[in-house]
């Protein structure tokens, strides 16, 4: 085997030959497809992203759900959705893309992958028509758009052990957890004319920054700031920095004594000096809430930074400074700050945090926790860095309700306040976007009231680009990477 | 060699002495930012420079000392113990038990390194106590190797089996052979551990099982400043300076002329 | 699987019913140990996946994968299908776990065995020399083994990327084809092996030069090189496949680092990622195998030492 691959690689050595025309373009990111079956894991978020999936609705790019392979949705009943699809739509084999096909597969995805059935349970598919689907939820489907906007529900068609997909790219090979080679799909409307794409996976983002210095990758999505000055050095390199909808923000564990009391919650937001993260980070903009400023419903005013009302208030919750320290009746005040090392960025804001926060006389403890998920769970700890993209599918509504409504799922800060949920209720009565925004504007101000959450800021990601994929234009996540402006530029 | 016996302690001796002193580096010197100063050359003010935060690098290398000599400390210490009582055991079994007993310790001297330190940390997180604790799975398997290699040999010779015969007691035993002959042999051996402990303390923050950085701490800080390897590699040089010092001079107390360490590398 | 086979009838037995013991206790390690880990699959992966885990997702999840069974039944069905050939799916994305182990396995063979094979060999040649008096061959031993005690080996990774493959851009240690991919890895592990290995090579010969034998041939009229690769040299051969075996343990299952730094999908980023996802089934399986891989090399050395060292024979 390996004597086999030996010769294989001596004999790709003596082959190589100076750079095609039709060289694939070689994208290089930190995560890869786990798999080609969306029916598993986490795979079809991935292959959206790579380009190669689509689904029936999705986010544009700015952040809005629009129909993809669908063309409109009507509603039956609570739970009973219609969808209409776009006539002409092809699988990249040629098929048509009918709602009987499409049915079919939805129904294995909904058996097979838990991660389909957590919005609406049990969703069934039954083709009404050639390109009429009727979507019926176990539970109630509020907007069918933004549950077939969710990832499990790309569209594909089995093919005996081939899957295939509606996406610009088609998948050519797959090795698992290095890379993805993709072909252009010319069935898809936007297909002719693209290059062949190669997805590559870099374990580590630091030598994903290396490999396009060394000219080994035309797209190197989300570099670390401290690699960029090297980069925009380097021939034929564009550095490209994008705002992206993932808020870095604070959790503050209500159920803990200290920050049971709003007035400590409030100095600790008081006391974080949002412009000096940026500066640690090389890059972002100070949070104006739980929104990146680039949706409509975000907040207009960055959140205040002032010491010294933070010192007065923790004055008045009767924690006084003696000798350097917070104490109330002999106890110092102690927080234990805890950052996760899948985002480094919030690892990188932790010294600053400390200082902040030691600033005002509070002993901060920092731990780094490799399975945040467990730490969330617990709640083991008094303030948990954490990033989040708030509203996946343009709504407003998703964030406070998964994590600060009373007993929500997501509620790490253990925050129970019946104020925030009266209002937050408004969204299930509240359908026009306008109004929702509004409800959102209230509902952010009671949170900044009660702070059980410290919005920190928006961050901004790098990508490298050569030449040849100096067109591109990242959108603000990691949902869409591999896009159609990926034509090399002329 | 007894003579010139203690002058080897002595650079153990003045390494433990700054760490000591680095409990005292105030924590306003060691976690204090300034992000008007960063990544600040070497100067006077601050001889190893300033980090992405503007915290003196020389600082955090002195105050990290100590944490760098509990993580060796308490691996060796752990090691010995492991293999130690594994020896004994050895020597306590009978004979249809003893050579399992050996295989055993073959395996677990094989058992990579990071595997058990990553699974361990994964556990318990990631502190000196937990990574000690892994690092001596190989560890006290090869001490047990050597010290049951070494003692069968002891036990065999004539002198023993004159004190056997004068009817010895076991603790004499220990004290007056097997100690005596066992222990430089072993102690050499732990000498050479000290570098390796520390790299795959490093080595572990380098696959994201999650090393805080912003404590002082010499493995952390390498991962850390790694990212300005090229463009101020005076950050990194420090603390992989104060683990190779720490590692030679760990080597210099049992060996004179020691620079070896055997085991696995952190890869 | 104990050492070498005797030939009597008791002593055959004993050793199968030994290694029947250390196969079922191995089993039971790589099963339990992933499962001591903090944090389920189901909400790791969930949260990884940016899914919600509600208790229904998580409970939907866990019945999908089998884990809501109790222990027992969860062992006794993993090694029923092992027994089978099937080991199992990941639950990350369903790869299937056998065939997942087999794709990774040549990138991790290619750079573990590969560097240790160059380690071996530049400490024969570093180690004869020392021990034969070439001053220069003793310092780049000890220069290598000082190295691989301060430096991580992420840092030496970084730095060859940056000067080999940025600024002189002699090879492409990410594009290239398979053998220039793996070539900077496997000099690395080869750096980290090759001091250490030396000096020892070199003391066991020095001890053999001490020896009357050894006298005897340079007596006879051969000269010092000479008389150290055919005499004294034996004995620091058989020093460094003692230590070899050591080493070879960590062939499958300790390149981890390198496999990250150099983007190599091999076994040991494998279980990094799956330790992250808590991916079990990947977890119990690379366990298993880096144990059979251990037993596979501990019986193997210690057959070829007996062989090749007359010392250790009964």
């Amino acid at each position: 085997m390996i004597r086999r691959s030996l010769l294989a690689a001596a004999a790709a050595i003596a082959l190589a030959s100076p750079a095609l025309a039709r060289d694939p373009l070689v994208v290089g990111q930190t995560f890869i497809a786990a798999g080609l079956d969306p029916a598993r894991g986490s795979a079809g978020w991935a292959l959206v992203s790579h380009g190669v999936a689509e689904k029936l609705f999705t986010v544009n790019q700015r952040g809005r759900l629009e129909p993809q392979l669908a063309e409109a949705a009507t509603r039956i009943d609570e739970r009973t959705w219609t969808v209409t699809l776009k006539a002409g739509r092809k699988f990249s084999d040629g098929t048509p893309v009918t709602a009987r096909a499409i049915a079919e597969t939805l129904a294995r995805t909904v058996t097979e992958n838990a991660a389909a059935r957590a919005s609406a349970g049990t969703v069934t598919f039954e083709a009404t028509g050639d390109l009429a689907l009727r979507v019926q939820g176990e539970r109630a489907i509020p907007s069918v758009a933004a549950l077939l906007a969710e990832w499990a529900f790309a569209i594909y068609r089995r093919d005996g052990d081939r899957t295939l997909y509606t996406g610009p790219w088609a998948v050519e090979s797959y090795e698992a957890d290095r890379r993805l080679k993709l072909v252009p799909n010319a069935h898809h409307p936007a297909g002719g004319g693209l290059p062949p794409v190669e997805v590559r996976r870099f374990p580590d983002a630091q030598a994903l920054a290396l490999a396009a210095q060394a000219g080994e990758v035309d797209l190197a999505f989300n570099v670390p700031a401290e690699t960029l000055p090297r980069l925009q050095r380097g021939d034929g390199i564009t550095v490209k920095s994008f705002p992206v909808s993932y808020q870095y923000m604070a959790w503050l564990n209500t159920t803990r004594p200290a920050l049971a009391d709003v007035r400590v919650r409030r100095a600790i937001d008081l006391a974080i000096d949002r412009a000096e993260l940026v500066k640690t980070l090389g890059g972002g903009m100070p949070a104006t809430g739980a929104y990146a400023p680039e949706f409509p419903f975000s907040g207009k005013a960055a959140r205040p930074f002032d010491a010294a009302r933070a010192a007065a208030l923790l004055d008045e919750a009767g924690w006084r400074l003696e000798g350097g320290v917070r104490r109330k009746d002999g106890a110092a005040l102690r927080l234990e700050v805890v950052a996760y090392p899948q985002r480094p960025d919030l690892v990188t804001m932790l010294p600053v945090v400390r200082a902040r926060l030691t600033a005002l006389g509070i002993e901060v403890a920092t731990r780094v926790s490799e399975n945040v998920s467990v730490t969330a769970k617990e709640g083991s700890f008094d303030m948990l860095m954490w990033a989040q993209h708030t509203a996946p599918a343009g709504d407003p509504a998703f964030f406070p309700n998964l994590f600060l409504r009373s007993g929500a799922a997501n509620n790490h800060a253990r925050f129970a306040d019946p104020g925030l949920d009266a209002l937050l209720d408004g969204f299930g009565r509240e359908s026009d976007a306008e109004r929702r925004a509004e409800i959102a504007a209230r509902a952010e101000q009671r949170v900044f009231e009660m702070a059980p959450v410290v919005y920190l800021l928006t961050p901004v990601w790098h990508v490298a680009v050569s030449r040849r994929a100096a067109a591109y234009t990242p959108w603000g996540s990691d949902y869409h990477i591999v896009r159609p402006d990926l034509r090399p530029a002329r | 060699m007894p003579s010139a016996g203690y002058r080897r302690y002595l650079p153990l001796a003045l390494v433990c002495a700054l760490a000591v002193a680095g409990m005292w580096v105030s924590d306003a010197t060691v976690h204090g930012i300034d992000l008007d100063r960063r990544l600040a050359g070497p100067s006077l003010a601050s001889p190893l420079g300033t980090d992405a935060v503007g915290r003196d690098v020389f600082a955090r290398v002195v105050a990290g000392g100590g944490r760098a000599l509990a993580v060796v400390a308490l691996t060796l210490a752990a090691s010995l113990a492991g293999g130690v009582a594994l020896a004994t055991l050895w020597f306590a079994s009978p004979e249809a038990l003893r050579s399992p007993l050996v295989r055993l310790c073959d395996l677990a001297i094989g058992v990579p390194t990071l595997l058990v330190a990553l699974v361990v940390a994964g556990a318990v997180g990631l502190s000196p106590l937990s990574a000690a604790l892994a690092l001596a799975v190989g560890g006290s398997a090869s001490v047990a190797h050597l010290a049951i290699g070494l003692g069968r040999s002891v036990l065999r010779s004539p002198a023993v089996r004159a004190a056997r015969a004068m009817g010895g007691t076991p603790v004499h035993l220990v004290r007056r052979h097997l100690g005596p002959a066992l222990a430089p042999p072993i102690l050499l051996a732990q000498g050479y551990e000290a570098g390796r402990v520390l790299l795959a303390w490093s080595a572990l923050t380098f696959l994201g099982v999650g090393a805080d950085t912003s404590q002082p701490d010499w493995g952390a800080m390498v991962f850390e400043y790694r990212v300005h390897l090229f463009d101020a590699p005076w950050l990194v040089l420090g603390p992989s300076a104060a683990i190779l010092v720490l590692a030679f001079v760990c080597a210099q107390v049992t060996d004179p002329r020691a620079t070896v360490s055997m085991g696995d590398k952190p890869l | 699987m104990f050492g070498p086979i005797c030939g009597r009838r008791d002593d055959l037995l004993r050793h199968a019913a030994l290694s029947a013991v250390l196969l079922t206790a191995l089993a039971l390690v790589s099963f339990a140990l992933p499962r001591a880990l903090p944090g389920h699959p189901a909400e790791t992966i969930l949260f990884r996946l940016g899914v919600v885990p509600t208790p229904e997702a998580v409970r939907a999840f866990t019945e999908q994968a089998g884990l809501d069974r109790p222990l027992i039944a969860q062992f006794v069905a993993w090694i029923g299908r092992l027994a089978a050939g099937d080991w199992g799916q990941s639950l990350r994305g369903g790869e299937q776990v056998a065939a997942g182990l087999l794709e990774r396995l040549p990138a991790s063979l290619a750079i573990g065995a590969g560097g240790l094979a160059l380690g071996a060999a530049m400490a024969l040649a570093l180690g004869f020399a020392a021990a034969a008096g070439n001053r220069p061959a003793e310092s780049v031993s000890r220069g290598l083994a000082f190295f691989a005690q301060a430096v991580p080996a992420f840092v030496a990774g970084l730095a060859a990327i940056h000067v080999f493959g940025v600024e002189l851009r002699w090879i492409r240690p990410f594009g290239g084809g398979p053998l220039e991919r793996v070539l900077l890895p496997t000099a690395l592990v080869a750096l980290y092996s090759a001091g250490a290995l030396a000096r020892l090579v070199a003391l066991e010969t020095r001890r053999a030069m001490a020896m009357p034998f050894f006298v005897a041939a340079r007596a006879k009229g051969l000269s010092l090189g000479a008389a150290v690769r055919g005499h004294a040299g034996p004995f620091g051969a058989i020093a460094l496949l003692a230590a070899l075996r050591v080493e070879a343990a960590w062939v499958v299952g300790g390149t981890a680092v390198v496999e990250v730094l150099f983007a190599t999908p091999g076994i040991s980023a494998w279980m990094v990622d799956a330790i992250g996802d808590r991916d079990w089934p990947v977890l119990q399986a690379y366990l298993l195998l880096v144990g059979l891989w251990l037993i596979a090399v501990e019986a193997l050395s210690s057959m070829a030492l007996t062989r090749l060292d007359p010392r250790r024979r009964p």
